[in-house]
């Protein structure tokens, strides 16, 4: 590699990024000085999918009960529920495949504004590195992630298995009804209190107990941009401290509560209002004004 | 067996794959050998986007021409293409975030089932791994992936950039419709030619150049397990050999060859048939004989 080298995906970060981060930063701030308000809280149930609504400037809080019980989470603005919501493919090319403190979840194109920011997470990440290696981790995002039924057929013959994609589409069916949850055949989501390292060669995941590493009492929090649909399911991989069979996967419930500032919502980032148009209509249209690069030449 | 030592990842990687081995290695023998048939060829310009159809059997390849240009596909089943598609999820799981050949590409919940096999790659692995790490590669997945112009907004503040959204956008419209087109929001895509590692902690990728790693006549191949409609995006990153803007990327044109064994389609794996149910009609359904694993209890 040349010294020249112009790493595309760490300059957009630093670039975009860093319009929104005062916003997290200050949420991080009130919440550590104890100065959130609670406004509701519920404790969740395993292998059922949950939801709620959440408020711009509030921030939802996702904590470990009596053990560790992966979550499985999607954000939905509320006003376009089927046109706009955290994607992780715009969370992913501004942050990382692990999110972490500070990062932000985009939403989708052509809207691409931060609709959520992790602001906290008392999960020791420096235990998980020193036990996994580098890549260890207990957030992250898989490619069109969430574990369905089917997966659990093809690899453990076991059909209509609990799986996060059924417990996503009970939830998404109860808040939004069954045409538009029908919209979403892929729910991609955001997972929480999972033990993950990348460390296989070609790349790939792999899935760790949480013993030890994941405690009673430890949460994730993160402030919302603007009114959103909180999807979530609980895993049904559990605890994940022993996988070999799924029927021994150990479940547990897990509690969220739902805070604001003492004086009302946080302050929230901006929206970029960005002009870019909608796919379908832009090429429709015959994709006027299109910016390109440059076609190469063959020598 | 100790749950630390079971790793649930690679036992459903092996145990998954091991039925469809034979179809690759079938495939591979016979575009080795030199036994395919030409079918009908296409020529992908650059900034445009293609839909094309695949026949079960057939064998489709991606051919640089001048330069290497990053392609981004996506597949859907010609006789269902609402319901069923080349997954990301899936496919990663069994296979790998950085595919090479051997690997199938497996469709969505409730189907899960090979719609294509990767059965040769030209491109030199070794020299991309010695020039950018053990962590790189030019044919992978990312979470819900396919550059969009809104992204380019906010890094660049270019409006309506090309981009592989509005790349699978069009070849959608074109080979299925539009309202096809529009159940896929954001598709997630598969991409070849794009040279990546996932070298970066926390876990993300960086882009680095392409013309001292791929070139002219460099190919990769794909045997097809059923009749699929296909959508196949240029990224104008192009060889991304110069990213610092979107104008200054250089595009090349793609080859798009399709082939069959010489006395008709090849063999391809058989559906497995699996019985889980989709997810929205199951949960209408009230879950009946939903397997779970078990719930802890505090101690």
């Amino acid at each position: 590699m040349t010294e020249e080298f112009f790493d595309a995906g760490e300059e957009a970060k630093k670039k975009v990024n860093k319009r929104y981060d005062p916003y997290c930063e200050k949420a991080r701030e009130l919440s550590d000085a104890g100065k959130l308000k609670l406004v509701s809280e519920t404790v969740c149930e395993p292998f059922q999918g949950a939801w709620f609504e959440l408020d711009k400037g509030q921030v939802i809080h996702y904590e470990v009960l009596d053990g560790p019980q992966i979550l499985d989470t999607r954000y939905h603005v509320r006003s376009r529920p089927t046109e706009e919501w955290a994607d992780p493919y715009h969370s992913t090319v501004m942050g990382a495949i692990t999110p972490y403190e500070g990062m932000h979840y985009y939403s989708n194109t052509p809207f691409t504004r931060p609709v959520m920011s992790i602001i906290k997470d008392t999960v020791d990440g420096e235990k998980i590195r020193k036990k996994y290696g580098p890549t260890g981790a207990h957030s992250f995002i898989y490619n069109s992630g969430r574990c369905t039924s089917g997966i659990y057929a093809l690899a453990y013959d076991l059909p209509n298995h609990n799986s996060c994609d059924l417990n996503l589409k009970q939830a998404m069916v109860a808040a939004l009804g069954e045409e538009k949850a029908r919209v979403f055949h892929s729910p991609a989501s955001i997972m929480h209190f999972q033990i993950v390292d990348f460390d296989k060669d070609p790349i790939n995941v792999t899935y760790r107990p949480s013993e030890g590493l994941i405690v009673q009492g430890d949460y994730v929090e993160l402030l919302a941009h603007e009114d959103v649909y909180v999807f979530i399911s609980p895993c049904p991989l559990g605890d994940q401290n022993d996988t070999s069979d799924l029927e021994k996967c150990v479940n547990w419930p897990w509690r969220v509560a739902i805070y604001e500032g003492e004086d009302g919502p946080l302050e929230t980032a901006p929206d970029p209002q960005h002009k870019t148009r909608d796919p379908f209509e832009f090429n429709k249209a015959g994709r006027p004004g299109m910016t390109t690069g440059v076609v190469g030449t063959k020598q | 067996m100790a749950a630390e030592e079971y790793d649930i990842i690679k036992d459903a990687y092996k145990r998954v794959n091991a039925p469809y081995q034979k179809y690759y290695e079938q495939a591979k023998a016979a575009s080795e050998a030199g036994k395919l048939k030409l079918v009908n060829e296409i020529i992908l310009e650059p900034y445009n986007g293609k839909g094309f159809e695949l026949k079960k059997g057939q064998v489709v390849r991606y051919e640089c021409i001048g330069g290497p240009q990053t392609i981004d596909l996506f597949y859907m089943v010609k006789s269902r293409p609402m319901e069923e598609w080349a997954d990301t999820f899936h496919t990663a799981c069994f296979g790998s975030h950085m595919y090479s050949e051997g690997i199938h590409f497996f469709s969505n919940s409730p189907y899960c089932r090979p719609l294509l096999t990767f059965i040769r790659d030209t491109v030199d692995w070794d020299k991309i791994k010695e020039l950018y790490g053990e962590r790189a590669g030019h044919n992978y997945v990312l979470h819900n992936g396919a550059c969009s112009s809104a992204i380019y907004e906010e890094v660049f503040g270019t409006v309506n950039s090309n981009s592989c959204h509005f790349n699978i956008a069009q070849g959608i419209m074109e080979i299925a419709g539009e309202d096809v087109a529009r159940r896929f929001i954001h598709p997630a895509c598969f991409m070849n030619f794009q040279i990546v590692a996932f070298d970066k902690i926390p876990t993300a990728l960086t882009y680095f150049p392409g013309v001292e790693c791929m070139g002219d006549g460099d190919f990769v191949e794909f045997l097809v397990h059923d009749d699929l409609y296909a959508a196949i995006s240029p990224c104008p990153l192009g060889d991304q050999e110069d990213m610092t803007s979107i104008e200054s990327c250089t595009c090349w044109p793609v080859r798009i060859a399709i082939y069959e064994g010489e006395d008709g389609p090849l063999e391809t794996a058989p559906d497995p048939q699996k019985k889980s149910a989709n997810a929205v009609d199951f949960v209408k359904a009230g879950r009946p004989g939903m397997v779970t694993g078990k719930v802890g209890k505090k101690a």
